[in-house]
């Protein structure tokens, strides 16, 4: 091919090319543009082959010529980069504004909780502050554990207190009624002192608006030398301050938990009317709240485990997470926890307070 | 329990303390109030009214036209029907606005078209239980216009309690009478024994009582009383029996059961007549034989169950239940008062055989005062003879013997308690020794013995759970109040001590898996046996080796989890009838396995076999000692259909195995694993409810975690989704999860600051060969140095790919620590790999 129609032809595409686009310099049409003439297989390129190809004499002739070609269309390329990026610039700022309420379309990653998770985290968080150590144990146990060993003998009334799911062919294993069975567990395999919290799920022949068959309770207990019913007070203080808050008032007062004497009923102060409103819903006008049961660990239950009861004492308390919950997010029907509906749940997102 | 104010006033004057105080005070005494009722029969105005002419209605024969003055000397034209109706006659007049027990309303209406502003009442209308015929009449001197419950001193305050199981001393009026007076510090009134004796009757010689075995029975009291009529008890204690909640029936009946409620002791009276032969044994009931109680129902006994005989067999169930047989009738008028001590342990045991849960069988459960059985005969036979006279029956004749078998006396239970130990264990730095002593002496705790710090008490017999020590210790806290106690917290080593790591663990597995975009739930352990099949689990299969319920509340609660998937399913199921698609569910939970279960026998597929041997760590300190259900913590997850709805920006798109791969992938990202875990393809019948083309096997390194996949189509039906609609499930066994992210890692510290040569290649390989093939194969590849990533960016098959191969495009990276790489090196390495490929899973580079 002749070099000098070759030269005029590419001289005059690109100024075609390159007035075009002048008007719109799109950046990625100039790139396109660079590589056409620029490129390692580019027009450019292709005339310095036809160059080697040309007569001697007419080399040096159109040797200056390609290469002013090509210092021109590199000049001209610059030019058009530094337009593009203006045009794209006033492009993106001119264009009409986005509607950004228009809503998410990708899948949508909200994540939540459960409350009585929630709750539980936030008492073990308050509960190893304390000093307390977190200890699991078995949902499916024997008598022992759950009962006899914590002075509920067999034929006695108090095992009415606990209406028990038996398990089919063992007629000595059950689901355990309490978390109670942790103390028994973790006292016959470890010497004092011992602080520990247990939650975990606990099971009852129960079911209507507040009694679930299954339901989580946490157990907590304390055992060493000269441990006494005004530790237990404290603690109990401590951590529903710490838990609902620095107004809320604990009290403890006399009940029957058979492996706890004394033994005790523990409330808490109502925080939704705080007992000014006889009417209130919550605490029935009467300013309290049942929370659980607690009192000093009964001397039965250390000889059944084979601790000294002359020489450690220890405190014991334990009550349900479900309540607890209900009680922080105002719940009034605890089946709503365990009916796996995602509406309810997405309510308590994974960092809620 | 009901706990009328009136009758308790009996026992301890209360009349200076308000309802509220009382209550306060018996809930601080342990005796915890529910509710305070104001018992009155009636609302409105029911007023004292003087019947200051009466004339006979002109159109009936049995109707009066009375003016009745009542409130502020007003005077009402009353119709009434009673025959007793006459002048001067003062009566209670229910007013226009009254409303009686009976739920009649009081108007002002006609009665054959004579006006009538009110009506005057009978007893029953009054609600004050069952009276004579007729209206009441009031006494001559009763103030008009004055309230007549008020005048009456009918209305009471009636206080529910509930008592806990240790206090069998409370279930009597006069237990709780001297808790209160002990806290209140004030007098307690027994109540009156002794009725008038005759000893021309005798006990012993009407009938004859035999006690066979005195663990079953350690004392039984019989009295003979003779001339009863089964009339209306009087009123005042058909009141208290209304107020405590008990149905007025007859005077014998409710004399029986008035001393029971006022003394917690339960009492049984046979119809002479009904004791066959005259001759009363207890005994343990023969095995098969028969007795009608009371309710009607025949039992049939066993020998374990104790029973009162006549001559002729079996007359009530002791403890528990009279028989048919010996029932007090209208026409009774001789009987045989009961009163005796059962062993509290059989009449639990029978009363739960027989699904029978009695007042009687309440009380004996928890023990009854043996000591105190005498005085309770000599009290109901006193009180009938009364209450008898009060109704006008003056025939009542007491033997003057009684028959009472106590072989075995009770022996006084002194207990020893320490001042030192007492202060050490209340914490109570006011509390004296003399103190300490009052509070026990009002307890009735006899001082036997005291030495520096020791004090010797003996426990009266109607505290039977008053055993040791701390319970005395108990029972001055109760009354010194726990209020006393200080609030401390205590002084601690504060050496942390052992916690299960997995515990923590598994919080952050919930709060990096929700961080997913997932949502906790939690649902109750418990499934129905059928969801196996409908999760098409086969016989045999270690997910079948499950724990029952023998009491289940249901079909559907009875069988205890192997796996969270058949409840899962049913919440995303739940949640789509509700109208929300697209949930994304995650449960942490327990699946418990029956070891001795034969399917825990079977060789079950290998990602089941450890759960058979490996119980390593699964519980903090868990006494491994029993043949115990295994559980395992597991996590499992759901995510539904679609993937993403329609929207503005996309077409709606459903969800596949790799949606739950990159939730998987992403939450494993959390604890560093996700370079180290790697899908492979379900094992056969492994999960059964997975579809095999869409499922696999989760591993981090060699360990099999968990598995996860799209659900069986025939599953998806069971669960009545679509058979293509179904959602995605994953499971994982937590404690292998977390005994991975433990292993140590090593971290890379020094990064290369050199550019990354890029390079893209396709290859051909055979269809069975997978990703995972070729990842393991350039793992392996001997002459890696400067080879950095491998990523998959493109698979293709059709043509021009031949059948049976297909063509994965892969991006490679290679760089160096020290310098920046030229072509010659990389293509060096680059031929080294394709080579390899080649040679270790036949790989074609594509031209």
């Amino acid at each position: 091919m002749d070099i000098r129609q070759e030269l005029e032809q590419t001289k005059s595409l690109f100024l075609t090319s390159l007035s075009s686009l002048k008007k719109t310099p799109d950046h990625m049409k100039v790139e396109e543009l660079r590589i056409q003439f620029l490129g390692r297989k580019g027009k450019v390129n292709s005339l310095m082959e036809l160059l080697k190809n040309a007569d001697k004499a007419d080399r040096p002739l159109f040797g200056k010529a390609v290469n002013d070609l090509k210092q021109n269309i590199e000049a001209e390329i610059s030019q058009l980069k530094i337009a593009a990026e203006a045009w794209q610039m006033k492009t993106l700022l001119e264009r009409p504004a986005l509607d950004v309420s228009m809503p998410v379309s990708e899948p949508q990653l909200s994540s939540s909780l459960h409350p009585v998770s929630l709750i539980r985290m936030e008492l073990l968080d308050i509960f190893r502050r304390l000093g307390f150590s977190v200890y699991d144990g078995p949902e499916i146990d024997f008598d022992f554990y759950n009962f006899s060993a914590l002075n509920i003998p067999e034929d006695h009334p108090a095992r009415d207190m606990q209406d028990t799911f038996y398990l089919k062919g063992a007629e000595k294993l059950f689901l355990r009624t309490h978390t109670s069975n942790v103390q028994v567990h973790a006292m016959m395999s470890t010497k004092p002192p011992l602080r520990i919290v247990a939650p975990g799920r606990t099971y009852r022949v129960d079911n209507d608006p507040t009694h679930t068959p299954m339901f989580h309770q946490i157990e907590g207990f304390m055992v060493d030398e000269g441990i006494s019913f005004a530790h237990l007070k404290g603690t109990l203080d401590s951590w529903v301050k710490k838990l609902f808050g620095i107004n809320a008032q604990t009290r403890v007062r006399p009940s029957y938990f058979p492996f706890v004497e004394p033994g005790a009923e523990m409330d808490m102060s109502c925080m939704v009317c705080f007992g000014k409103d006889k009417s209130c819903r919550v605490c029935k006008g009467t300013g309290w709240l049942e929370i659980g049961g607690c009192g000093m660990i009964h001397p039965n239950v250390f000889e059944s485990v084979g601790y000294d009861s002359e020489r450690y004492t220890g405190f014991a308390f334990g009550f349900g997470l479900d309540r607890m919950a209900m009680l922080k997010y105002r719940i009034d029907d605890l089946r709503t926890f365990f009916d796996g509906s995602q509406e309810f749940l997405e309510q308590f997102p994974v960092f809620s307070r | 329990m009901r706990i009328s104010l009136n009758w308790l006033n009996d026992y301890i004057n209360l009349k200076a303390y308000m309802p509220t105080e009382i209550s306060q005070t018996l809930t601080s005494l342990g005796i915890e109030v529910e509710s305070i009722e104001t018992f009155k029969t009636y609302s409105g105005p029911v007023v004292v009214g003087e019947v200051v002419e009466c004339e006979k209605h002109p159109d009936s024969d049995h109707l009066s036209i009375c003016k009745v003055k009542h409130i502020d000397d007003k005077i009402s034209q009353i119709v009434c029907g009673a025959k007793n109706v006459k002048k001067g006659l003062k009566v209670a007049v229910a007013l226009p606005g009254a409303a009686l027990p009976n739920g009649i309303k009081i108007n002002t209406g006609k009665i054959r078209g004579t006006a009538s502003e009110g009506m005057l009442c009978s007893d029953d209308e009054l609600g004050f239980g069952i009276g004579t015929d007729g209206i009441k009449e009031l006494d001559a001197k009763a103030p008009v216009g004055k309230d007549v419950a008020e005048y009456l001193q009918l209305h009471d305050t009636v206080f529910e309690i509930s008592l806990t199981p240790n206090r069998a001393d409370c279930l009597g009026y006069v237990g709780i009478a001297r808790d209160l007076a002990a806290k209140l510090q004030t007098a307690l009134t027994e109540p009156p024994l002794k009725g008038q004796t005759t000893d021309k009757i005798s006990s012993a010689k009407t009938t004859g009582v035999t006690v066979q075995n005195k663990d079953a029975c350690a004392r039984f009291s019989a009295l003979y009383v003779q001339g009863l009529k089964a009339l209306p008890s009087p009123m005042w204690l058909q009141r208290r029996l209304l107020a405590a909640g008990q149905r007025p029936i007859n005077v014998i009946v409710d004399v029986t059961n008035y001393v029971m409620l006022e003394s917690g002791q339960p009492i049984h009276a046979y119809d002479l007549r009904s004791i066959k032969g005259g001759k009363i044994a207890v005994r343990f009931a023969k095995d098969g034989e028969k007795l009608k109680t009371l309710d009607g129902a025949e039992r049939v006994l066993r020998a374990e169950d104790i029973v009162i005989c006549d001559a002729t067999g079996p007359i009530g169930l002791a403890g528990i239940m009279g028989g048919e047989n010996s029932e007090i009738r209208e026409d009774t008028t001789d009987v045989v008062i009961e009163v005796a001590c059962f062993d509290p342990r059989q009449v639990r045991r029978t009363s739960k055989h027989f699904g029978l849960h009695t007042d009687a069988s309440h009380r004996f459960e928890r023990g009854v005062n043996v000591d105190n059985i005498a005085n309770v005969n000599e009290r109901v036979a006193f009180l009938l003879q009364k209450a008898s006279q009060d109704v006008g029956n003056n025939d009542v004749q007491i033997a003057a013997d009684m028959i009472d078998s106590y072989p075995l006396k009770s022996k006084p239970k002194p207990i020893a308690l320490r001042v030192s130990r007492l202060r050490k264990m209340l914490s109570i730095p006011a509390l004296n020794v003399e103190k300490i002593k009052e509070h026990l002496n009002r307890l009735g705790l006899k001082l036997l013995d005291s030495t520096d710090d020791r004090l010797l008490f003996e426990v009266p017999t109607w505290r039977l759970d008053l055993e040791r020590e701390i319970d005395l210790i108990e029972e001055v806290a109760r009354l010194e109040g726990y209020e006393r106690i200080p609030s401390q917290m205590p002084m601690l080593n504060i050496e942390p001590s052992y916690e299960n790591p997995l515990i923590a663990f598994t919080d952050s597995a919930r709060v990096s898996l929700a961080r997913c975009g997932m949502h906790e739930v939690i649902h109750y352990s418990f499934i129905a046996a059928k969801d196996f099949d409908l999760l098409m689990i086969p016989d045999g299969h270690i997910l079948r080796a499950h724990v029952d319920l023998a009491n289940g509340l249901s079909d559907e609660l009875n069988t205890m989890q192997t796996t969270l998937a058949a409840n899962l399913l049913k919440a995303v199921m739940q949640n789509r009838r509700r109208g929300v698609r697209g949930s994304r569910l995650f449960e942490t939970g327990r699946a418990y396995f029956d070891q001795n279960h034969k399917n825990m026998k079977a060789k079950p597929p290998s990602y089941w076999q450890s759960y058979i041997s490996d119980k390593s760590r699964l519980m903090t300190h868990q006494a491994a000692d029993e043949k115990r259900p295994i559980e395992r913590p597991i996590l499992a997850g759901i995510l539904d259909q679609p993937r993403q709805g329609k929207s503005w920006q996309s077409e709606e798109s459903s969800l596949n195995f790799y949606d739950g791969k990159a939730v998987v992938t992403n939450w494993l990202k959390s604890f560093g694993l996700s370079q180290s875990c790697r899908f492979e393809a379900l094992e056969t019948q492994s999960v059964p409810f997975l579809n095999p083309t869409a499922a696999a096997t989760i591993f981090v390194g060699s360990t099999a975690i968990g598995y996860l996949g799209e659900l069986h189509p025939a599953v998806s039906r069971n669960f009545e989704f679509g058979v293509g609609d179904g959602p995605v499930y994953f499971e994982i066994d937590l404690q292998r999860l977390f005994a991975k992210v433990e292993e140590p890692k090593t971290f890379v510290s020094e990064l290369s600051k050199f550019p990354a040569t890029l390079r893209d290649l396709s290859f051909v390989v055979r269809s069975n060969i997978t990703h995972q093939n070729i990842l393991d194969a350039v793992d392996k590849f001997p002459e890696r140095s400067l080879l950095k990533s491998f990523q998959l960016f493109d698979l293709y098959s059709g043509n021009p790919i031949p059948e049976g191969s297909k063509s994965l495009s892969y991006s490679v990276a290679f760089q160096s620590i020290s310098k920046t790489l030229n072509d010659k090196e990389v293509d060096k390495e680059l031929d080294g790999l394709l080579k390899w490929l080649n040679h270790s899973v036949g790989a074609e580079l594509r031209v």
